[in-house]
C-alpha cells in the first residue's frame, strides 16, 4: 500500500481524519510517540516551569518560620511570567508531540528547520514557528488538543502494539509449555 | 510476572540482553522499539518454556 507514492512501513500508522469546517477532512497519518518522547524533551531542557517561591510572611511582614526555626516559603502560582511560562510550556510539548507523531506521515512537512543541538531556547522557538505555520493552515486551537488527544490514545497502545509486533516473529514459534 | 516488570525494566533488560546503549533504544522510532521489545519478549518466553534456544 501507498500513499502519495510512500510505501507505509511503520506498522502503527493511524489514519486520523481532521474535520476542517466545510471542506473534506485532512487526514493524517500519525505514529504513537516513541518510548523516549519525554526524555528527549528534558535532554533539549524543557522542563515544566516551576511556580516562583517567595517568604511567607505574617500580616505585619515579619516572615513566618517553623518550629526548627527554618523560614516558610510558599509558592506563588498566580505569577503572571510564571502562567505564561506554563501555557508555553504546554503548547511546546503538544506541538514537539504532533510533530513527531506526524513523521510517519510523509506528505506532511514543516518549513522550520528543526534545531541541530539540545538548546531549549532553540526547540522553543522551532515549537512557536511550527505553531505558527499551524494558524496560518488554518488550524484551530481545538484542533491541536484533538491530534494531541489521538497521540496520547495511540501511544498508550503498547501492549496491543507489542502483541501485533510479536506476530511479524512468525517463524520462531513458541512452543507450548509441558 | 514480577512487580518490577515495568515497561522502563523491560526496555533496560532488552536493552542489555541485545547489548545496546538505552540512549540508543530511546531514540530508535515507535516501530523498531516495538520490534525489538516483542523480539526480546519472544526469546525469553522461548528460554522458559526450555525451548532449544538458551537464551
Amino acid at each position: 500500500m501507498n500513499i502519495h507514492g510512500e510505501a507505509l512501513s511503520n506498522s502503527s500508522l493511524s489514519l486520523f481524519p481532521l474535520r476542517r469546517g466545510h471542506q473534506e477532512p485532512l487526514v493524517l497519518s500519525l505514529q504513537p510517540l516513541s518510548l523516549g518522547f519525554h526524555q528527549r524533551l528534558k535532554s533539549r531542557g524543557l522542563h515544566v516551569p516551576l511556580p516562583p517561591v517567595k517568604i511567607a510572611r505574617d500580616s505585619a511582614g515579619k516572615p513566618l518560620r517553623d518550629a526548627q526555626g527554618q523560614v516558610l516559603t510558599q509558592s506563588d502560582r498566580q505569577d503572571e511570567n510564571y502562567l505564561a511560562a506554563l501555557d508555553d510550556y504546554h503548547q511546546c510539548v503538544a506541538v514537539l508531540s504532533v510533530v513527531e507523531s506526524l513523521r510517519g506521515s510523509p506528505e506532511v512537512t514543516f518549513e522550520s528547520p528543526v534545531p541541530r543541538t539540545n538548546d531549549a531556547e532553540e526547540w522553543r522557538t522551532y515549537a512557536r514557528l511550527v505553531f505558527a505555520e499551524m494558524e496560518a493552515a488554518g488550524f484551530a486551537a481545538g484542533d491541536l488538543i484533538l491530534l494531541c488527544r489521538e497521540i496520547c490514545r495511540l501511544s498508550n497502545l503498547i501492549d496491543d502494539h507489542l502483541t501485533t509486533a510479536r506476530q511479524n516473529f512468525s517463524g520462531s514459534p513458541v512452543s507450548s509449555p509441558g | 510476572m514480577p512487580p518490577l516488570y515495568t515497561l522502563d525494566f523491560h526496555i533496560l533488560r532488552t536493552c542489555e540482553r541485545l547489548h545496546l546503549r538505552e540512549q540508543d533504544f530511546l531514540t530508535l522510532n515507535y516501530d523498531s522499539q516495538l520490534r525489538l521489545l516483542a523480539y526480546h519478549q519472544l526469546r525469553v518466553e522461548e528460554a522458559s518454556h526450555g525451548n532449544r534456544h538458551e537464551y
